[in-house]
């Protein structure tokens, strides 16, 4: 008897240091490494801080507000998932915390720059996915029907 | 060539910068290229091997003459270049594995010319060699730094195409750039590859067919967009003396520069390691700007072309789109550039991609081009870029070569 085959999940494999961006997530919540040195707030996840190099990290919640400095529409994807789901919106967003994040974009972000909050949730495949949403919008995050595939949601 | 800021540079280059370190004595000669395709069964290692071969045959030197090695690939795991010597035979005294991609070329001939000036080598082989499987193109990019594959490929796994839109998005808006100005690279390169026998893409294209192409990551389209392929590129260093007793036809390396992780603090990369080092490279060599005859960029993307006029001190920072509406980018026109017809005509073979524009940089000042030739070139500046760990490219580096006039 065969099995039927399963649908596909967004890539999965990370290194451990995320861990706590996973782990904060599952939450609902978006929390980053701050270092205890000298505050310094990182992305992506590292060993120690870029800064100072103190392996002292804090994973700490962030309020999510940044400016979306740049924007692409993906046409063309390499991994299954989002192949069955093009065309798929992705941003760069600058964190007014200091590091730029590389996100999911919601339909409700039209135009860079502009303002923008970034939320962190599990994605269907168990793994945490940043999304940039405007401000205050994340409770309409599945809204967006891709956004709603990549969290596994229902509307 | 000129550029507008050439009287300041002239005036602010500090003497230590002019008296940095020179090349004195190691050239560079055999350029070699190992014909493309766009997949093989072969592994990097037989890509390897044909370079290897090819670097022989057109010096005349014997394998057991190769006493070093600098080698770059991203698809020769799971070995280095240490394996390498096994797989080949070859027995070294002086072995190099640098990861650069599109920075290896100029950084293997740093490496190269540095250890043939100490004594600790003697004849340099330079390779760089790449497959393309169906499947390997994919877990290169899946797994290309610890950043991507946490942070970059779960965001939709668009590979370079979608950082280079993020890059491209932001120019266009900041600078004014159009997407005629990115095209007029594009199709200028391709006709620069019609006469260029590697080049997989040798079909003539138009502005309209650039502009009308399927969008792959918006607002790239299919012609901004490198072609993964396989294939090798490589070249000789050595001494001046042995390269004449070997009556190789070789180029001078006037300067070179090395940047990583330039301007961390920038919020997106609107600017590369070129724009730190640009002042010493050509103090170093002597020249100016109008004395280059032709220019290869790393071209993976048309808009890092840009940048690389913009950095390189070709035109001042935002006049790129000016700069490129301003002449032709052919061979036989004003600032010939990338004369093979780039990456972007010529495919991208992995990291072979970076040792490109050196390659055929060294056939044009030789006398030697395979297709049609820069006239009266003496001098061309080769640039590299590479890396795109996260959010921008971090490596970058540039050579000034110059024809041998003894």
């Amino acid at each position: 008897m065969t099995t039927p085959l399963s649908a596909p999940l967004p890539p999965s494999k990370r290194s451990r240091v995320v861990l706590g961006l996973t782990a904060a997530a599952a939450l609902g919540r978006f929390e980053l490494q701050r270092c205890a040195r000298c505050s310094t707030v990182q992305y992506p996840p590292r060993e120690a801080c870029h800064r100072c190099l103190s392996v002292d990290l804090e994973w700490t919640l962030q309020s999510g507000t940044g400016q979306l400095i740049a924007k692409t529409t993906l046409f063309h994807s390499h991994e299954p998932f989002f192949k069955q789901h093009l065309p798929w919106r992705v941003g760069l967003v600058r964190l007014d915390a200091g590091p730029n994040v590389v996100t999911h974009l919601h339909a409700s972000v039209t135009v860079a720059p502009s303002a923008v909050q970034v939320t962190a949730r599990l994605d269907c495949a168990g793994q945490a996915a940043l999304i940039a949403c405007l401000p205050g919008e994340h409770s309409t995050l599945t809204d967006d029907p891709n956004i709603r595939h990549l969290l596994g949601a229902s509307k | 060539m000129s550029s507008d800021s050439d009287k300041s540079r002239r005036d602010r280059s500090p003497v230590s910068l002019r008296k940095g370190p020179r090349y004195v004595d190691a050239v560079v000669a055999a350029p070699v290229t190992i014909p493309y395709s766009r997949f093989s069964t072969h592994g990097a290692h037989w890509f390897a091997a044909r370079a290897l071969a090819e670097l022989l045959e057109s010096s005349g030197l014997d394998k057991s003459a190769i006493d070093g090695l600098c080698f770059t690939s991203f698809t020769l795991l799971p070995d280095t270049a240490v394996g390498l010597t096994q797989h080949l035979n070859i027995s070294l005294r002086w072995l190099d594995h640098i990861p650069m991609g599109g920075a290896a070329g100029i950084v293997a001939l740093r490496r190269a010319s540095r250890a043939v000036e100490a004594g600790d080598a003697q004849v340099v082989a330079c390779i760089a060699a790449d497959t393309n499987r169906a499947d390997t193109f994919n877990s290169t990019l899946g797994e290309f730094s610890q950043f991507s594959q946490d942070a970059v490929w779960p965001y939709g796994a668009g590979g370079p195409s979608a950082s280079f839109a993020l890059l491209t998005d932001y120019y266009m808006r900041e600078y004014g750039a159009r997407r005629e100005d990115f095209g007029k690279l594009c199709v200028a390169q391709r006709e620069n590859a019609r006469s260029f026998p590697h080049a997989l893409l040798r079909k003539p294209l138009t502005l309209e067919e650039y502009l009308n192409a399927r969008l792959i990551a918006e607002p790239l389209r299919l012609f901004d967009c490198v072609m993964p392929c396989a294939g090798a590129e490589a070249f000789l260093v050595m001494s001046q003396e042995r390269a004449r007793d070997l009556g190789l036809r070789f180029v001078n390396v006037l300067s070179t520069c090395e940047r990583h992780n330039a301007f961390a603090e920038d919020a997106i990369q609107m600017r590369g390691g070129w724009a730190l080092d640009r002042d010493a490279l050509f103090a170093r060599a002597g020249i100016r700007h109008e004395h280059v005859d032709f220019v290869q960029t790393y071209d993976d993307y048309p808009v890092i072309s840009m940048l690389q006029f913009e950095d390189l001190g070709f035109c001042s920072k935002g006049e790129g789109p000016q700069f490129v509406r301003d002449h032709t980018f052919t061979l036989d026109g004003s600032f010939p550039h990338n004369t093979s017809g780039g990456q972007l005509s010529v495919g991208q073979a992995g990291a072979a991609g970076g040792f490109l524009g050196m390659t055929d940089a060294i056939r044009q000042l030789t006398g030697a081009a395979l297709g049609a030739t820069v006239g009266d070139a003496n001098v061309a500046l080769v640039s590299g870029f590479g890396m795109i760990n996260y959010d921008r490219g971090l490596c970058c580096g540039a050579a000034i070569l110059g024809r041998d006039s003894g």
